[in-house]
């Protein structure tokens, strides 16, 4: 129910917050399909957020206190529009730098690029 | 591209809100979405309906409502961990606080009070609360959810009865007893019978049935404790043996005098032994609860053991009986004026009646000193002649 269909969704769990928060980084108002659509094309179809998966963590950054929400009228439906906070504006380069770091651990974890590593 | 019209908005919001959206934030995010959909990727010739019927899958594994749960869950979590931190953190403080307040109670240093509300409070005004609405969400059986609830709430009842017993307070006996005894005969059960069915929780549910039924039942059996009963026998048999003696008075003869002065004394000797009889008389009766009748027929000493443990006099103190022994004060202070002029040398006869102050009194101790003020009066009676 996460995010499908290239990748198992175990590996990609921990990953939809970092992706949702920085693409709010990079575009700074999106909506809700919006980002799905933006996933969807930017990685070739590879990477496909599902919608059970992305409204929940869109509530969770919110109450959390990362986005901000604006609501539109487009006839008698409400679209939201998130925007990130100054907590998730920083809070979004925590997450990708970890992510990053992450990486390039698994890599020399799983004997990929011998060179690098972290400590 | 479709434009998606308002009655086809009403219809789909309707569907969201039958499959169990509740949440209106999420109605309104997923309404839109699917409008966004059907606008980008129906073509002008498929059919409203059967591509709002393909479409809707792509929203969940078995039903709409996974969304919700899902965003109810992530949003509960930061709380639940807290919660969790909250649980840890006052379980701990309720432990050192009470076990400080036990031995500063018991070595008599300052504090042991405050420190014993500190820590039942918390344990149970903040730990057990927590943990009910801890358990709610981590066990899976619904009996469980009820019958671990009610064991915590019964724990509030009995924790919070014991402080108030501790403190003084009144409505510690209430707490108390109600705490235990549905703690001992209600939930110890329940928790066995909901639990013993299953074998992988056979025997731990037996053990700690055990254990709390020792517990509980050992508590309960504590509950009424009061003096031993060789305490309660001596007092008794103290009460006895000065009822005796006074009785002695009633016996003897009143020697006929001629100076009218210790005639009158007399008389008002036997005036005052009776009020004092007609409010001991009252005391009993409205402590033991018990009816003239019964009282009459019943030996005093056996009535006087029928009053309850520690009552104090001024819970039973009623106008009645405060108006008697208003009398008594008074006539004992005529009897010491007249003892004054009659007798200037003896001032050991007079009764200093104003150091006994009743209503401080527990009524044993009540009744004992008014039959003190009997046993003086024997004396007058002995030197009036």
């Amino acid at each position: 129910m996460y995010i499908c269909p290239m990748y198992s969704s175990e590996l990609l769990k921990g990953t939809l917050k970092t992706i949702v928060l920085n693409l709010l980084k990079d575009n700074g108002r999106m909506y809700g399909y919006e980002i799905t659509q933006r996933v969807k094309d930017l990685t070739g179809e590879k990477i496909q957020i599902t919608e059970g998966a992305l409204y929940p963590t869109l509530h969770a950054l919110e109450s959390q206190g990362e986005l901000q929400t604006e609501e539109v009228f487009i006839g008698k439906r409400v679209r939201k529009y998130y925007t990130l906070t100054e907590k998730g504006q920083s809070t979004a380069k925590e997450k990708v730098n970890e992510l990053v770091d992450f990486m390039n651990t698994m890599k020399f974890l799983l004997d990929l690029e011998p060179r690098t590593g972290n400590g | 591209m479709v434009k998606v019209s308002d009655e086809q908005v009403d219809f789909i919001l309707r569907e969201i809100e039958a499959r169990g959206v509740t949440i209106e934030d999420l109605q309104w995010n997923l309404l839109d979405h699917m409008c966004c959909i059907i606008e980008n990727e129906m073509s002008e010739t498929d059919n409203f309906d059967q591509f709002f019927q393909r479409l809707l899958p792509r929203f969940f594994n078995d039903n709409l409502r996974e969304i919700q749960e899902e965003t109810e869950l992530l949003l509960t979590f930061k709380h639940f961990y807290a919660m969790k931190k909250t649980v840890n953190i006052s379980g701990l403080l309720a432990a050192v606080f009470t076990l400080l307040g036990s031995v500063f109670k018991v070595m008599h240093w300052p504090g042991a009070g405050v420190s014993f509300v500190l820590g039942i409070a918390i344990f149970s005004l903040i730990f057990l609360p927590l943990m009910i609405a801890l358990k709610f969400r981590d066990e899976g059986s619904k009996t469980d959810k009820l019958v671990l609830s009610f064991g915590f709430l019964v724990g509030i009842v009995a924790s919070l009865g014991f402080l108030f017993k501790m403190m003084h307070w009144p409505g510690a006996n209430i707490l108390m007893l109600s705490g235990l005894v549905s703690f001992t005969f209600v939930y110890v059960p329940l928790y066995f019978f909901t639990r013993v069915r299953r074998p992988e929780l056979r025997f731990n549910a037996t053990v700690n049935s055990v254990l709390m039924m020792g517990c509980g039942g050992l508590l309960f059996a504590m509950y009424n404790l009061g003096y031993s009963t060789r305490v309660e026998e001596s007092s008794r048999q103290a009460y006895r043996l000065l009822n005796e003696e006074v009785q002695k008075m009633d016996q003897s003869k009143v020697i006929s005098v001629n100076r009218e002065d210790v005639k009158a004394l007399q008389r008002q000797v036997m005036k005052l032994n009776e009020e004092i009889i007609s409010l001991k008389s009252m005391i009993i009766r409205s402590s033991a609860k018990l009816t003239k009748q019964e009282y009459d027929a019943m030996p005093e000493d056996e009535a006087f053991a029928r009053l309850p443990k520690e009552e104090a006099m001024s819970r039973i103190l009623n106008a009645n009986i405060q108006h008697k022994w208003d009398d008594v004060c008074k006539l004992t202070e005529q009897i010491n004026g007249r003892l004054r002029t009659a007798y200037p040398g003896q001032k050991d006869l007079v009764f200093e009646i104003s150091s006994i102050d009743l209503a401080s009194n527990t009524t044993k101790i009540a009744l004992q000193n008014l039959t003190l003020i009997q046993m003086h009066l024997r004396l007058l009676k002995l030197i009036a002649s």
